[in-house]
């Protein structure tokens, strides 16, 4: 999940191309990272200590870890660390990049900084993206001071990330008291809340969500591609009310709809966070005890 | 073997439970889309088992359970929801629903409630 943030913004940056991209995303999701590139990130040994450890290790049989002990550049407790890290993206990202000559280590961390001042991100932060725990990132993105609300859009996009694409990238939220759109699938929920949420796109985007849903390839957004996506938001919704019937609150689900090239007005505020799926986007609309009215 | 009807509004719901059911050798006999389209076919078709949508435009779920029940008290309904809330569960259990199973579907578990259910 880290390469899709940084790796999107170097790409933007122009300080890699489409392919190198691709490539990058590729490699990081098939192979495991090396301990040696993960020292050498997490500032524990020098590329040079690395690199005499790796060659050590081709002659000696041994593992890595054991190598860089015995020659006394680390500590047990810090090989046990280097390990924990190794199914960590960013670990993968960096490796990725430094394996396809891509990037040096040195050159990542410049434009990390970068990416950190240009965002506003802080150093917790930042470790969140690098964690990849979708818990920790949807706050980097999504502004919500309302509690329910929050809880809502957090089990919104866990469920994006379960059922539909675990290489999502969130971008920062926005509000507005309307929105047009080419297409949407929404469902309205009453009770001790009302709630209002969608998933629109301008374009065809909503595939994105409707194809692996389903399984299947629909081409267009067709009526089945909609029945798909309407059938991931009634879903999700249900283990939203599923969740708050535990806490007593009871609200009942309509049946999810859908339309094309439309406006949508609410009484309140729409919060709105964009999503990119491989690239494309669609956005997370919703609407909190507000009216909502479709032009 | 078992003849059973789906009643479900989504036709991406349908196809995923109609795929398991006849991978494991069931026939499903007739598809229908909203709770009034289901009790009709129901009393055409006289399934050994329904699957129900609860919530579903037209007549939602727990009205055509009511119905089917009241017409054949032996039919045996699986209520099918997205929505687990306690309060429309305790009426389909009222109403005589046989089992319940949760959206989204996974193969094994839409087996596993068949198997208890026949």
């Amino acid at each position: 999940m880290f390469g899709q943030y940084f790796g999107r913004y170097l790409l933007e940056k122009n300080r890699i191309s489409q392919t190198e991209f691709n490539e990058i995303i590729a490699h990081q999701k098939s192979s495991p990272a090396k301990l040696g590139v993960i020292a050498v990130a997490e500032k524990l040994l020098t590329a040079k200590q690395a690199d005499e450890v790796n060659e050590l290790q081709k002659q000696m049989d041994l593992r890595f870890g054991d190598v860089a002990i015995e020659k006394g550049y680390l500590l047990s407790e810090e090989v046990a660390y280097l390990l924990n890290m190794q199914g960590n993206p960013y670990s993968k990202f960096v490796q990725a990049i430094t394996e396809n000559n891509v990037l040096t280590i040195e050159e990542i961390e410049k434009y990390l900084e970068d990416y950190k001042k240009e965002n506003g991100f802080t150093d917790y932060e930042i470790d969140a993206l690098k964690s990849g725990d979708i818990d920790r990132i949807i706050p980097l993105f999504v502004k919500a001071d309302d509690p329910f609300l929050c809880d809502y859009i957090s089990l919104a996009i866990r469920n994006l990330v379960r059922f539909i694409n675990n290489e999502i990238v969130l971008q920062k939220s926005y509000r507005s008291s309307e929105y047009t759109f080419g297409n949407l699938a929404y469902q309205h929920m009453e009770g001790e809340h009302q709630i209002f949420a969608g998933f629109a796109s301008g374009d065809d985007e909503l595939l994105h969500i409707a194809e692996p849903f389903a399984k299947e390839k629909f081409g267009s957004m067709n009526d089945d591609a909609f029945d798909s996506v309407c059938e991931f938001i009634n879903c999700s919704n249900g283990l939203f009310t599923s969740k708050l019937s535990e806490e007593d609150i009871h609200i009942d689900m309509a049946p999810p709809l859908f339309e094309h090239n439309k406006n949508i007005k609410t009484s309140g505020e729409f919060l709105i966070i964009p999503v990119l799926m491989d690239g494309a986007k669609v956005e997370l609309i919703v609407a909190v005890n507000s009216l909502v009215k479709i032009n | 073997m078992a003849r059973i009807l789906i009643v479900d509004d989504s036709k991406t719901s349908r196809k995923i439970l109609r795929s398991v059911l006849e991978e494991e050798g069931h026939e499903v006999v007739g598809e229908a889309v909203n709770g009034k389209d289901g009790i009709e076919k129901f009393q055409e078709l006289h399934p050994d088992i329904t699957t129900m949508d609860i919530t579903m435009p037209v007549m939602d779920g727990l009205e055509a359970l009511k119905h089917i029940m009241e017409y054949d008290n032996s039919a045996k309904i699986i209520m099918v929801t997205a929505a687990g809330q306690k309060t429309k569960m305790v009426d389909a259990i009222k109403y005589g629903a046989a089992e319940f199973l949760a959206k989204p579907f996974e193969a094994a578990q839409i087996i596993a409630i068949l198997n208890k259910v026949l």
